[in-house]
């Protein structure tokens, strides 16, 4: 038996529905090139919807990245099982090799502590770090950036160094009531002071989207090696001073290509430097 | 018995499917991968959504459904600008409804082949549009890889989309006459 047709929404005539939706697609047209020109002024509205819409979808993000992380830890844990005996051996000699540098490290830390107080050197103040999970990879052909969620957002401000146990990760460009973006090394509007571990030569290093930043001002006749380790410098006062970012990695036709230490496919869990 | 209520509130859910299939898309999409390089050239699965249902039901893709999942994925993505992919998606979904006549009766490899250039079309808008925003040359090499493992993946969404669209039609079909 064929049933009554429900009910639904009385349908305005033709004529008038095709003028309401060819007006609403103007005004949606309108509407996103408005807000394409409100971030490039860096528009304060722009940036309360960017986090508005990041901070009310934080909760499906983190509930998404959960299987993937799940994944890419039994991945690894498969990879261990199998190279074990391998691991092992090497673990032990570089447990061998950690305890010499450890000996010495600890040498050069009472030398370097005497030194200070017969300087009068002023210490600097100690780090305070905040927690947080990277929930989006929303990296691309033309950006590179994580979105990370933590509980203490309050302490978490822009422009901030965001680094991991590997070295460092990137800076904070926009902070949400419960989400931050993180824009990565590797990014092109990417610039970190940077000084060569050997020569202590300062330069700048920059994102190029590629994977690979480039080192540029550096100073004439600079001596640079491939394998020379770079870690932030400080300058400028956004980057803690020595935190690890990379090893020289090629040269390109005289422009220093460098590897960084932290790859965003590992990334899971960063700190946040709210003091430095 | 099924009561009017019902009947209306699960033909609500079966034409709220195609959106809520979209923002899975962008969700996947932006999820953490764990895979060196791959978040580069993720190839994007909320374009074959908005094609494949664009293109068959483009009641069920309305214009303000593109232009806020435009804004979700401005908002989660890494590119500086707000508004751009909402412009860009609501410029696809425009170019998708005026192939609909001619296309949407045509066989699998020409909708294909309509997707692919429509995409690329995408890509160099964006690449474009990207230039202008940094003022700087940016290389297009992960945007065209991008570009070929989103061409690659669609027959294997549209004959998911296919399966989904007949199951929904299906009930659709019972709930409207009484079964």
């Amino acid at each position: 038996m064929a049933v009554k047709r429900p009910q639904s929404i009385r349908i305005a005539p033709p004529s008038f529905r095709l003028w309401f939706s060819r007006a609403g697609l103007a005004l949606m047209l309108a509407a996103s090139a408005s807000l394409v020109m409100m971030s490039k002024a860096e528009n304060p509205a722009a940036v309360k919807l960017r986090t508005s819409i990041s901070d009310a979808l934080a909760p499906v993000l983190a509930v998404a990245a959960s299987p993937m992380d799940a994944v890419s830890a039994a991945g690894q844990s498969l990879a261990g099982m199998v190279n074990l005996y391998h691991e092992n051996i090497a673990l032990k000699n570089q447990n061998i090799e950690l305890l010499k540098w450890q000996a010495m490290a600890k040498d050069m830390q009472q030398e370097n502590e005497s030194l200070r107080r017969l300087l009068n050197v002023v210490p600097q103040p100690g780090r305070s770090y905040v927690s947080a999970r990277v929930v989006a990879d929303a990296s691309g052909p033309y950006a590179n950036a994580v979105l990370i969620q933590s509980a203490d957002t309050l302490t978490v401000e822009k422009d901030q160094a965001v680094i991991n146990d590997r070295g460092l990760v990137g800076r904070v460009v926009d902070v949400g009531t419960k989400t931050a973006r993180v824009l990565l090394l590797t990014d092109i509007n990417s610039r970190v002071p940077v000084v060569l571990e050997r020569t202590r030569e300062k330069a700048m290093l920059a994102g190029s989207n590629d994977g690979l930043p480039s080192l540029l001002y550096l100073a004439v006749n600079t001596q640079v090696a491939l394998g020379d380790r770079l870690v932030t410098s400080g300058d400028g006062g956004v980057f803690p001073p020595g935190v690890p970012v990379g090893v020289v990695s090629a040269n390109d036709n005289g422009i220093f290509k460098i590897e960084p230490f932290v790859r965003a496919s590992q990334l899971e869990y960063v700190s946040v430097v709210t003091t430095h | 018995m099924i009561t009017d209520r019902f009947r209306q509130f699960w033909l609500l859910v079966l034409a709220a499917v195609p959106g809520m299939l979209l923002l899975l898309a962008i969700i996947l999409t932006m999820a953490p991968k764990h895979v060196e390089g791959l978040s580069r050239f993720m190839p994007l699965l909320y374009l074959p959504v908005v094609y494949y249902w664009g293109m068959h039901h483009a009641r069920h893709m309305p214009y303000w459904l593109v232009f806020a999942a435009g804004l979700v994925v401005d908002a989660l993505g890494a590119q500086p600008t707000m508004g751009l992919h909402a412009l860009l998606l609501l410029g696809f979904l425009m170019a998708v409804h005026r192939q609909h006549r001619t296309m949407h009766k045509e066989g699998f490899v020409l909708q294909w082949a309509m997707f692919a250039a429509l995409i690329l079309g995408l890509a160099c808008c964006q690449w474009v549009l990207m230039m202008l925003y940094y003022q700087a040359y940016v290389s297009p090499a992960s945007g065209v890889m991008q570009w070929v493992l989103t061409v690659c993946l669609y027959p294997l969404l549209h004959q998911l989309f296919d399966g989904m669209n007949h199951v929904l039609q299906h009930r659709r079909y019972l709930l409207l006459h009484g079964r």
